[in-house]
């Protein structure tokens, strides 16, 4: 027994051992250069003053196609929106009339957090939502912060511009008439300071 | 018969004129093709009880096709520590969306254009002194897919951030802070929380300052960038009045193991408050291995002094 935990001993210590060795021991941050904000510069030379304004872009136009819904069924599709901007943002979504509504305006599909088969309703996910959806509101809700979200590029640069898909979630039931329902989304985008 | 093709031929070109006319830009949009832009993002402005303050915005056509937009205002302020925009409640700070006025508030951009937008601040005469917040909205409607179920109105917010001159209070608290000191490979992030107790919105500076425990070498500090010329370390957010913001700094691209000396600074108003805190980072495999050498120890530990004892000659 005593042999044995002997042998297990000197295996876990090389194993520690190797291990501790293998690991980077420190970061290679440091490896940035500083950023020199001194403006000085010496007499005959001359400086070259770039001014560079807070700037926002919003590209929302892509707004995904018509989803096929069917009775019992939860159905998905997604619309992208791409904002640019070198400070941290939020992209919130609201809606006027949160509901589907049909060409008539006679039947409507509910927003709803909870999109299940079976249970009329339609939802947005989060951009760090997992489970479930979120039900649109009459007034702007953030769907993506930059500042807490993972940018969906993997790359854990909090404030980069990128695409973002937010995903739609529909469920009907045998009830709702054949028709297109539909509402207008708008997406409002806005620098965090 | 070549005077009934040729007359064939017209008909058909004139009809594909007509219908390539017919299609509305909003039909297949693609990405690219309706694109706004705002500059500045957002803007600070010092006003005075009864003065008109002329200020603009531009609006830019960066995407393929050309946009009408509309311009209005509404109030700002945030729900919440996070500082989630909140565009629609109204407050005593968010009374600057009623002064502004746009001499025109519809225009149109054709691709690559830019457009001024100016608009007009008249300050009431009786208005007590401190912050006021409000948002420039510009809006497309152009963006709006016609075959996608939910068609898309696009909105750029262009904040506004007024000091009026007069009675203002200025205050604030440091009201939590975070430094982590033991780390299993989950990421470094400190935080600090303040709280603006007065009438008009002040800057938090708060940095990091990383220093190699063992050769005491500058890992990373407030001026650390990354190639896009963001601060790694420091951060310098706006609180607004009687808000509580909370902020975050995170150490991307920490190692795995090592050990950290990590001072973090708060600064706001006269107040900095200095933390001094020594980081292990080690993952959590490594821990289970280290903890499983120790019991390993112990173990032989235990095993050899009861084989020693039963070796010991017995005296009668």
């Amino acid at each position: 027994m005593e042999r044995t935990v002997r042998k297990l001993l000197a295996l876990t210590g090389i194993f520690i051992g190797a291990a501790v060795a293998l690991t980077p021991l420190t970061t290679y941050a440091d490896s940035y250069g500083d950023f020199i904000k001194d403006k000085t510069s010496a007499n005959g030379s001359s400086t070259v003053y770039v001014n560079v304004d807070t700037v926002l872009s919003l590209d929302a136009a892509n707004g995904g196609d018509t989803i096929e819904a069917f009775p019992d069924m939860v159905r998905t599709g997604q619309f992208n929106v791409q904002v640019r901007s070198a400070m941290p943002y939020t992209i919130s979504l609201s809606a006027d009339q949160t509901e589907l509504a049909d060409e008539d305006d006679t039947f409507f599909i509910p927003a709803r957090s909870e999109i299940t088969a079976g249970k009329v309703g339609w939802g947005i996910r989060k951009a760090d939502q997992t489970e479930g959806y979120t039900a649109v509101q009459t007034t702007p809700q953030v769907f993506f912060d930059s500042t807490v979200s993972d940018n969906g590029t993997n790359t854990d640069v909090a404030d980069e511009s990128t695409w973002h898909a937010f995903e739609i979630g529909v469920a009907i039931n045998s009830k709702i008439p054949q028709g297109t329902y539909t509402t207008d989304v708008t997406v409002t985008a806005a620098v965090k300071e | 018969m070549l005077k009934k093709t040729i007359t064939l031929l017209s008909f058909l070109l004139l009809a594909m004129t007509f219908s390539l006319g017919q299609i509305s830009p909003a039909s297949a949009l693609e990405a690219g093709d309706i694109v706004i832009q705002v500059k500045p993002a957002d803007q600070e402005v010092d006003l005075a009880p009864g003065q008109v303050v002329k200020s603009k915005i531009t609006i830019q056509n960066i995407g393929r096709l050309p946009f009408t937009f509309t311009v209005s205002t509404r109030p700002y302020q945030v729900l919440n520590e996070n500082y989630d925009p909140d565009f629609s409640t109204e407050n005593s700070y968010t009374n600057l969306h009623n002064w502004i006025s746009f001499p025109e508030s519809t225009f149109h951009l054709e691709p690559g254009a830019e457009q001024d937008v100016p608009f007009v601040i008249t300050v009431p005469d009786d208005v007590p002194g401190g912050g006021q917040y409000a948002a420039i909205i510009a809006e497309t409607r152009d963006s709006m897919s016609e075959d996608a179920g939910v068609r898309i109105i696009s909105q750029l917010a262009s904040l506004i951030y007024a000091h009026v001159s007069g009675e203002e209070h200025i205050g604030g608290v440091l009201m939590g802070h975070s430094l982590p000191s033991f780390l299993l490979g989950s990421p470094f992030t400190a935080t600090a929380t303040v709280k603006n107790d007065g009438n008009v919105d002040f800057r938090v500076t708060h940095t990091l300052n990383i220093r190699d425990f063992f050769t005491n070498r500058e890992v990373l500090t407030e001026t650390s960038v990354d190639e896009n010329g963001k601060y790694l370390a420091h951060t310098n957010p706006i609180v607004l009045p009687e808000t509580q913001r909370s902020n975050a700094i995170t150490w991307d691209g920490a190692p795995q193991l090592g050990v950290f000396k990590v001072t973090q600074t708060i600064s706001f108003l006269d107040q900095t408050y200095t933390y001094d805190q020594v980081v292990i980072f080690c993952p959590i495999w490594l821990a289970g291995a280290v903890a499983f050498f120790i019991f390993l120890i112990i173990l032989w530990v235990i095993l050899r002094l009861r084989s020693r004892k039963r070796r010991r000659p017995q005296v009668f």
